[in-house]
């Protein structure tokens, strides 16, 4: 009964004034302005201004912090090179709030004296501290202190030991960025587990994907590069990056997934990839 | 590929999955349009039936279209108006009341239960194109289908007849 009512369904007489007035408007319509990647790439840079205007406001970077004093570090700096940043908005950079380190700069003069020009020791911290809104830069290592706005070498007691040893402490967080592998491993074996149970084979082909990965691998290769070798770079234009090709492979899912369901667990692994993956930059 | 013979021998099909997927005329049209202009901007290369190149393209844009829904849902100043509770359906299923009643209740079943229900029992579709369609196996379409026209069943208020 249920059958027969619904193939009357079929019936449904065709509407000529309606099938003539689409398919003029086919031929009159403008084609869209944005494809695909340009519409990404606004998405991508209205996301970063948004996340400019929200982060950027300089009120944190100034203020001073434990009273008179704020210290950002860098860890393994090297002569000639200076890494540390006024701000913690730059990757490797360290916004120090320990109070021995704070005190060693309040009272810099008593525990220093400056030497003749020598070279710094192998293992070297960069400072920059905010002392009364005046920034100055120091190099602090294992044998001597330079102070790299003025050029000038100190040697130091050792209290100016302690002090060091403090700021040369790294502040990277690897059990972190261990347990992101596992969270993306595990990831991929519950969809491909759901995809076993559903009887689906699902792979984005590999012209897609190719130059996808090759793209996004080249570029936070040369990040990470530029980090280790030329200097920290501003996060939020390094989590640019991410953003944009977590947006060009959703393009790519949307345009080849077969179902719904498939759409669906590929989001899920692209948001959780990318979104693990910018927290990680971010904590760098 | 030809497309105003396409145009000609497609128009209804896709027409009328839309408005049995979506439940509404006007929006129905606009998915009808939207996946013609995409025919017409695509390359068709004749991997498949244009029949079923056009029904996949039709998949794409209705679910796009659910997707949108579920965005504007959660922003209720974005209210879509055309889902206003005054909406009259199609004046051909309104003509007899067995029909009106079908078409209610198709739209009270989910996106996948009607999916199948029209490919299947509207369209006449075999099993094999059906599950080719949606990427699912066999099995699951079967399956799927036999749960489908209970809940239809259950809404329209009458007895279980799928097969």
């Amino acid at each position: 009964m249920l059958d027969k009512q619904l193939q009357e369904l079929k019936q449904l007489p065709e509407d000529k004034q309606l099938k003539e007035k689409i398919y003029r408007q086919l031929h009159t319509k403008k084609p869209k302005r944005f494809t695909g990647l340009k519409e990404a790439l606004l998405l991508t840079i209205m996301i970063a201004i948004a996340f400019f205007l929200f982060i950027l406001p300089p009120a944190q970077q100034t203020t001073t912090s434990a009273g008179d004093i704020t210290l950002f570090t860098a860890f393994g700096g090297e002569p000639g090179q200076f890494f540390a940043r006024p701000s913690t908005l730059y990757t490797g950079v360290y916004h120090e709030e320990n109070e021995q380190l704070l005190d060693f700069f309040r009272t810099f003069d008593e525990h220093m004296i400056v030497t003749e020009d020598v070279k710094l020791g192998e293992h070297i911290a960069d400072i920059v501290m905010i002392q009364n809104g005046k920034q100055t830069r120091y190099q602090m290592s294992d044998t001597y202190l330079l102070n790299v706005d003025t050029g000038v070498f100190y040697q130091g007691d050792e209290t100016y030991e302690d002090a060091f040893n403090i700021a040369y402490t790294p502040h990277n967080d690897p059990g972190f960025a261990i347990f992101m592998p596992i969270v993306v491993i595990i990831l991929h074996g519950v969809i491909s587990n759901r995809y076993k149970k559903a009887n689906i084979t699902f792979e984005i082909p590999v012209k897609y994907n190719a130059p996808v990965i090759m793209g996004f691998l080249v570029i936070m290769g040369s990040s990470m590069f530029y980090h280790q070798q030329i200097g920290p770079i501003f996060k939020p234009l390094l989590i640019i990056f991410p953003v944009a090709f977590g947006l060009v492979m959703w393009k790519i899912i949307k345009k080849i997934a077969p179902s719904p369901f498939v759409y669906r667990m590929e989001m899920i692994r692209v948001l959780v990839s990318f979104g693990l993956l910018i927290l990680l930059l971010w904590s760098m | 590929m030809d497309f105003e013979r396409a145009y000609e021998e497609h128009f209804q099909v896709t027409y009328r999955f839309f408005l049995y997927m979506v439940g509404h005329n006007e929006v129905a049209e606009d998915l009808t349009q939207e996946t013609f202009l995409r025919l017409l901007k695509g390359q068709y290369r004749g991997e498949a039936q244009l029949g079923t190149y056009i029904r996949q393209i039709a998949r794409h844009v209705v679910y796009d279209y659910f997707r949108r829904q579920a965005l504007i849902k959660w922003l209720p100043f974005r209210e879509d108006p055309r889902h206003a509770t005054d909406y009259i359906p199609h004046e051909w299923l309104t003509q007899s009341e067995e029909r009106r009643t079908l078409y209610i209740a198709l739209q009270k079943l989910k996106k996948e239960h009607r999916e199948v229900i029209i490919y299947r029992k509207i369209e006449e579709l075999s099993i094999e194109e059906t599950a080719q369609l949606l990427a699912w196996n066999q099995t699951k379409v079967a399956n799927t289908l036999r749960t489908a026209m209970k809940a239809l069943a259950k809404h329209v208020g009458g007895d279980d007849d799928a097969r």
